[in-house]
């Protein structure tokens, strides 16, 4: 639990002619996590021929999946031989309709483009056949921008003929002229902005209408068959592209072995716990025809958490941060003792407290993932508020015990008190911690140096202040200032001057953890006030008894939404900064075996 | 003349918190902008982005404690 999974590093050797089903096999044992061949030895292997054709399918698939866009949870499927005739069937159906689709979009595409330029013609209420036909006279019909008055016309010409009518807020004009007449009209037309709409002979408007009706009438029947297509296709679909997924995996695993003419190695990291069964599975299957050698290394193997289920939402601060190392310690699980106290110290109300685990435990349902991890991990810290709500005796501001374990609205020293020597302990902890791991690392020398000196120079300042500050003791002095100097000589040969910079970062640290009070205090003095200006409403009584309820329904909801956000960055801020900085590296890589679900 | 020596104390714990709030807004601002920046570009920066931001904000604890501590020269009411 303080240590990751221990791994073995394992390399599979055999004959190609069992790779494939060697292959099938690890993928559902879900257990190697692989290492890609790099080295010139050997050349790395080739995908299966298969590949191309399932990628080919993919792709198909793929396709599909995103025009009917198909957001579904996808399932394994048992057999796969049924899925191909059905995907071929259920493809050729899809094409068939987006074809025709398509075909009939376009086609409806051009026939509203024709009805919008002959529609504004049909509202000059002139029979279509005298738009043309003439010998001498030229027929001008469109729409102008400015109003097109005959007084103008008439300046340019003598004898003319104007139809005009309105359209959609746009004058509509028929304007006939005499042939010969048609030069000294075109400046005037083009001042007004005039644009021609054109009118194909034979063209009919109520066809036009009847046609595009029938098409749309298709065109619903056609998106309705789609839709049902996706409706009962689209489970199948999902889950095939699943399927496939997984057998391009194994199909393109070669790629990452190292291969000679006739054999392969297989390079990767497994948990301990499971190598032998594994070991044991692996030649039963190809009749011992394989070999399989255990390296004695330990450099970059594979962090894998193993947390019982209640340390397990914890995780998820060490994936925000930054993975253990594989040979460092994992604090998951002193995160996951510290967090929620630490939140529940700062918010620490029983109203509060149980407000927002109701909260959090209706949010999870329908969580995944990460985020189920994180309101999980805060569910125990809203348990901690609550516990620490009853120790300063508080619900909703008001103080419901009349002598809590602590008042931390009054108490201002002592809880500055315990909030420094929590960071005290704290911080000698993560030294501590910081030892353990230099010391696995690098040796009890470096250990020495780099963190035993720092919890030497702590032991020495506290004795000195004992003295100077509470005068507890009367040696204090003397043995401080020798063991703070031992310790700054200790800090300066293992971390050079870049440790006594760092020097007065120890004093800064631990006041940092002071925030545990502070926050806590901010909190409570906003509920305070927010119940003193509610009860000055209810003293009111009448109707004034709604607004203090409304005051106290606002008030407490900020309250809790701020008592929130800074609690739990503050706490986090202190585990980031303060405690992961006296010993933790991260860095680590997470252990991924192959065929588990990448999500 | 209490009263007056009272308010100075007040006024005092005051300007300690506002001061140091001020100082930790600042840093903030700069390193908040330049940690988005970089979460941009890299999204798995968060947790570190996260504690560079925060970094500051202690300057406003040690407001805080001195604040404390200049309350604490009031005579007990």
């Amino acid at each position: 639990m303080i240590r990751t999974q221990k791994m073995n590093r394992i390399r599979i050797t055999g004959p190609k002619t069992n790779l494939f089903k060697l292959i099938n096999e690890l993928h559902s044992m879900k257990l190697i996590h692989l290492i890609d061949y790099k080295g010139k030895e050997f050349e790395t292997g080739n995908s299966f021929s298969e590949a191309e054709i399932v990628s080919e399918k993919l792709i198909k698939l793929r396709s599909i999946i995103s025009q009917l866009e198909l957001n579904l949870n996808s399932r394994l499927i048992k057999d796969i031989k049924v899925c191909e005739k059905r995907f071929n069937e259920v493809y050729l159906d899809y094409i068939k309709l987006t074809s025709r689709i398509s075909e009939l979009t376009e086609k409806k595409n051009s026939l509203i483009y024709v009805k919008e330029s002959i529609e504004p013609l049909y509202s000059l209420n002139i029979d279509s056949g005298y738009f043309s036909g003439y010998d001498s006279i030229t027929v001008f019909k469109g729409t102008v921008k400015k109003p097109l008055l005959e007084k103008k016309i008439s300046a340019a010409v003598k004898e003319f003929e104007l139809i005009s009518s309105k359209y959609n807020n746009k004058q509509v004009i028929a304007l006939f002229v005499p042939e010969k007449s048609k030069e000294k009209i075109l400046p005037l037309l083009s001042e007004h902005g005039f644009s021609e709409l054109n009118f194909e002979q034979g063209t009919d408007l109520n066809q036009i209408n009847s046609e595009l009706a029938s098409i749309e009438k298709k065109l619903t029947s056609f998106n309705s068959d789609l839709n049902e297509l996706k409706e009962t296709e689209g489970q199948f679909l999902v889950d095939y592209e699943f399927n496939l997924e997984k057998e391009t995996e194994k199909l393109e695993a070669p790629l990452k072995f190292a291969v000679t003419e006739n054999a392969f190695i297989i390079d990767g990291w497994i948990p301990e716990k499971d190598a032998k069964a594994m070991e044991e599975k692996l030649k039963k299957l190809t009749q011992d025809k394989i070999f399989i050698e255990k390296l004695k290394e330990e450099k970059d193997a594979p962090t894998a958490f193993s947390h019982p289920s209640l340390v397990k939402p914890f995780e998820f601060f060490m994936n925000l941060y930054s993975l253990p190392k594989y040979n460092e310690i994992d604090p998951t699980f002193l995160v996951f003792i510290t967090f929620p106290l630490f939140f529940g110290f700062m918010l620490g109300d029983v109203g509060y407290g149980i407000v927002t685990l109701i909260a959090f435990l209706f949010l999870r349902r329908n969580m995944k993932g990460e985020s189920k991890l994180l309101l999980n991990s805060l569910i125990v810290a809203s348990l901690a508020t609550i516990l620490f709500g009853f120790i300063f005796g508080e619900f909703f501001g008001l103080e419901f015990v009349e002598h809590p374990l602590l008042n931390r609205a009054h108490d201002l020293n002592t809880m500055l008190l315990i909030s420094i020597l929590v960071g005290l302990i704290h911080i000698t902890l993560g030294f501590v911690i910081g030892f353990y791991n230099v010391l696995i690392q690098h040796g009890l020398k470096e250990a020495v140096f780099e963190k035993g000196s720092w919890l030497i120079i702590e032991l020495g300042g506290l004795l000195v202040l004992s003295q100077l500050v509470l005068s507890m003791t009367s040696f204090g002095n003397i043995v401080g200032g020798v063991l703070l100097l031992l310790g700054i000589i200790l800090l300066f040969k293992g971390e050079g001057v870049q440790g006594l910079i760092e020097l007065p970062a120890i004093l800064s640290n631990t006041l940092s953890y002071a925030r545990l009070f502070a926050v806590g205090l901010a909190s409570v003095q906003l509920a305070l006030i927010v119940n003193d200006f509610a009860a000055e409403f209810f003293s009111q009584g009448g109707i004034f008894i709604g607004v203090a309820i409304f005051i106290l329904l606002l008030g407490h909801f900020i309250n809790i939404l701020l008592g929130l956000i800074g609690p739990f960055l503050h706490s986090l801020r202190l585990h980031y900064v303060e405690f992961f900085g006296k010993f933790y590296k991260g860095g680590g890589k997470r252990y991924l075996p192959f065929g588990i679900e990448k999500n | 003349m209490v009263e007056l020596n009272l308010g100075l104390i007040a006024i005092g714990a005051g300007i300690a918190i506002a001061g140091t709030a001020f100082a930790a807004a600042i840093a903030e601002k700069e390193i908040g902008s330049a940690a988005v920046g970089a979460m941009a570009e890299k999204e798995e920066l968060f947790g570190k982005a996260l504690i560079l931001t925060v970094i500051p904000e202690t300057l406003v604890i040690f407001g805080l404690v001195v604040a404390i501590m200049i309350l604490g020269l009031a005579p007990a009411p």
